[in-house]
């Protein structure tokens, strides 16, 4: 048999998961809440907030809560639940390995969540990078902005991931997402208290700003931003012995952490999320292929 | 290893007790032998066969009781001309729950094959086997000469599946659905849509390819599910109860289409409904707790059950019929007597030929000048071999284990000798 017919059923699957999960009341309702949260952050934060921080807190919702619970749900596998087992059987009844349906169903998903995030984030993110603001002391780079992106979508990767590989394992849908929220939650809490951005989405989404201003190179990197924090305190500070009303600086951000995820490495954050989202894909087909439906 | 058949050797074995015959030799196409004693070659659900450098050794345990069918040689493994074969099935749910219990079901070609079980007989867990989707604890099942298992696509590609009250993709369309069908099983587009517009027409669901599924109802959605299994165009049937929760209509329908597909592929109907299997099959198998208690044809099981007993419905009055049993009594070899209002029951004696005596109590019916309504024998055949199985079953549960342990600890001493 040739590949494209080999690659037919594959495909199949695929486009049909997706559509599924498209036309899904929880995947339209996620976008609209998805896109209502961010204008909100925008709309309170736009005078406040300078451009890194600003899509690091557009960012901040997918990091931390609540959409993790929503691509869980939707990453919990196609045979968890009496429902979709009837279904995954429809398929898998016909000339289809387990693999295969496997590999279509996750992609689905994932693009699935993936594009959600795109389609709400990245034009917020063109509407503060291009929008007529004030002169920022952080500003975005485009390596940055790519990275952050690329992060986020990694972080959400591993959550269906996981989620799919749990649904696989436990095959009831609720308690999936029960467990791993609870799960998800105190392991990202206590990774987050040792500062590990590496594997805890809420350290993260704290050093989400320095890693937004970080150049393709290292040589293109403008003097340090927090020094640059510094001695516009400082000018401002004498400025005032001379009685010169400085204007009003913006208010810092009390939850992103500049100084302490100054050193943030994207390839140590792409190993952390990576690995755990390769594993949980190998150990979920690993399952799925050795069990009875 | 080519087409071969195994030698007229087992015809000359005893045919009432288990036998294992080595044939001396392995006959070729067109090689030594008798081609009309292989064809004639008795070939048992139970048979099994290996091949050697010195020929052929066929083992069987009811070599009495089989069908003409030739064997195959494949991958140095002898296997008649089956669709389904398998081998001491077993299917064990977490050591707790023994859903099908070493199970041997033969399904030869071509035949419209009715699998008989009570609910929980293990039916749909042997027809899920069958499939891949679930795996058999021992033993092994085997479609057209090919290993069943959760991978194997290239059985799957030969079956066409309809599971009980099928659950459909209800976002879907009928065509949408039967598009995807046909993608899943590796059509082109060329191929798939003609068939997907003949299929639609031929279930009759033309008038509904607007709807979506989740609007239909039971009846539309199994024949949606038939048509989903036609879409392959595969050798292989498995239907399981495909009249479950359908009307008298819709139930005609189904078996109506049973028996036409019947004519071109095999066909298995897992069903708890006699009625569908009297009507349709011509091999049938029945399960009771996970084993197969009969497996055969159509017409031994309902010659397990001959019955002498004969119901006439007449329309008269009390005088009258009491006269009629009182002349059907004076024939010889018979016993008649009145069962209810307007019905006689005629007993005829084991010995005699039931035809000519039942054409003397018809003589003496007309005689009497009054209306025959119906004549039948008792209850459906069928439901009584059935039933009479089940019972015999139940009745010999303790005696059997007894005799498969002492087979069983036989055998296991003859491999130790051996071995030793």
């Amino acid at each position: 048999m040739d590949v494209k017919t080999r690659l037919m059923s594959t495909l199949a699957v695929f486009q049909h998961d997706l559509g599924s999960l498209a036309s899904s009341w929880l995947v339209r309702v996620w976008l609209a809440l998805s896109g209502l949260a961010v204008l909100f952050v925008l709309a309170t934060q736009w005078r406040v907030s300078d451009d890194s921080t600003l899509i690091a807190q557009i960012m901040f919702f997918y990091l931390v809560v609540p959409w993790f619970l929503v691509a869980i749900m939707l990453g919990v596998g196609p045979v968890a639940g009496n429902r979709a087992e009837s279904l995954s059987d429809g398929v898998l009844c016909r000339p289809v390995t387990r693999h295969e349906y496997l590999l279509a169903s996750w992609a689905a998903r994932v693009i699935v969540v993936l594009g959600v995030f795109l389609v709400v984030v990245v034009p917020a993110i063109l509407l503060v990078v291009f929008a007529d603001r004030p002169e920022s002391l952080f500003p975005a780079t485009c390596f940055g902005i790519l990275a952050a992106l690329f992060v986020v979508c990694l972080v959400l990767t591993l959550q269906v991931s996981l989620a799919f590989l749990m649904g696989t394992l436990l095959r009831r849908q609720m308690v999936t997402v029960a467990l791993l929220a609870v799960g998800w939650l105190v392991s990202a809490a206590v990774l987050g208290a040792f500062k590990l951005e590496e594997f805890s989405p809420f350290s993260l989404s704290k050093a989400m700003p320095v890693l937004l201003c970080q150049p393709w190179r290292e040589e293109d990197r403008v003097p340090d931003a927090i020094e640059a924090e510094k001695i516009s305190e400082m000018i401002d500070s004498v400025g005032s012995w001379f009685g010169v009303d400085a204007p009003p600086p913006p208010k810092k951000n009390q939850y992103f952490d500049r100084e302490a995820f100054a050193d943030i490495s994207l390839w140590r954050v792409s190993l952390g999320y990576g690995i755990p989202t390769l594993l949980s894909i190998g150990l979920a087909t690993l399952v799925f292929c050795r069990r009875d439906l | 290893m080519g087409t071969g058949t195994a030698t007229s050797c087992v015809l000359a074995a005893d045919r009432s007790r288990s036998v294992v015959v080595t044939v001396p030799f392995f006959i070729r196409e067109n090689g030594i032998g008798n081609p009309g004693l292989i064809r004639k070659l008795c070939i048992d659900p139970a048979v099994r066969g290996e091949f050697s450098p010195k020929g052929a050794k066929i083992e069987a345990d009811r070599p009495n009781n089989l069908l003409g069918a030739t064997p195959v040689a494949q991958e140095g493994r002898l296997y008649v001309d089956a669709a389904i074969q398998t081998e001491r099935l077993t299917k064990v749910f977490g050591s707790r729950l023994i859903a099908v219990n070493d199970m041997n079901l033969f399904v030869p070609k071509g035949a419209i094959f009715g699998l008989l079980g009570p609910n929980g007989a293990g039916k749909t867990t042997t027809l899920r086997i069958l499939l891949g989707l679930q795996r058999p604890t021992a033993g092994r099942a085997v479609v057209f000469g090919r290993v069943c298992g959760p991978n194997a696509v290239e059985v799957r590609r030969s079956i066409g599946y309809l599971p009980t009250n099928p659950q459909l993709p209800g976002h879907l369309r009928p065509v949408d659905y039967l598009d995807l069908v046909g993608k899943l099983c590796g059509l082109r587009r060329e191929e798939r849509k003609p068939r997907i517009a003949s299929l639609i027409r031929a279930v009759g669901l033309l008038s509904a390819t607007s709807q979506k599924i989740k609007s239909f109802s039971t009846g539309m959605a199994t024949r949606l599910g038939i048509a989903a299994s036609l879409v392959g165009d595969p050798p292989l049937l498995i239907w399981d109860e495909p009249t479950a929760g359908l009307d008298p209509a819709a139930r005609r329908f189904t078996l109506d289409l049973i028996r036409e597909l019947g004519k071109t592929r095999t066909v298995v109907v897992a069903t708890h409904i006699l009625g569908d299997i009297d009507q349709i099959c011509d091999h049938v198998g029945v399960m009771h707790e996970g084993r197969m208690i009969f497996s055969g044809p159509m017409r031994d099981m309902k010659r397990r059950l001959r019955r002498d007993e004969f119901t006439l419905e007449i329309e008269a009055d009390d005088e009258r019929l009491q006269q009629l049993v009182g002349g059907i009594s004076e024939l010889d070899s018979i016993v008649a007597a009145r069962a209810t209002v307007q019905t006689v029951t005629v007993q005829i004696a084991p010995e005699h030929e039931r035809a000519a005596i039942l054409s003397e109590v018809l003589k003496k019916v007309t005689e009497a000048g009054l209306p025959l309504l119906s004549i039948h024998s008792g209850r459906n055949e069928t439901e009584n071999a059935y039933l009479q199985l089940l019972d015999e079953d139940e009745a010999h549960g303790f005696q059997r284990f007894e005799l498969n342990s002492a087979r069983q600890t036989s055998a296991s001493h003859r491999n130790a000798s051996n071995e030793g």
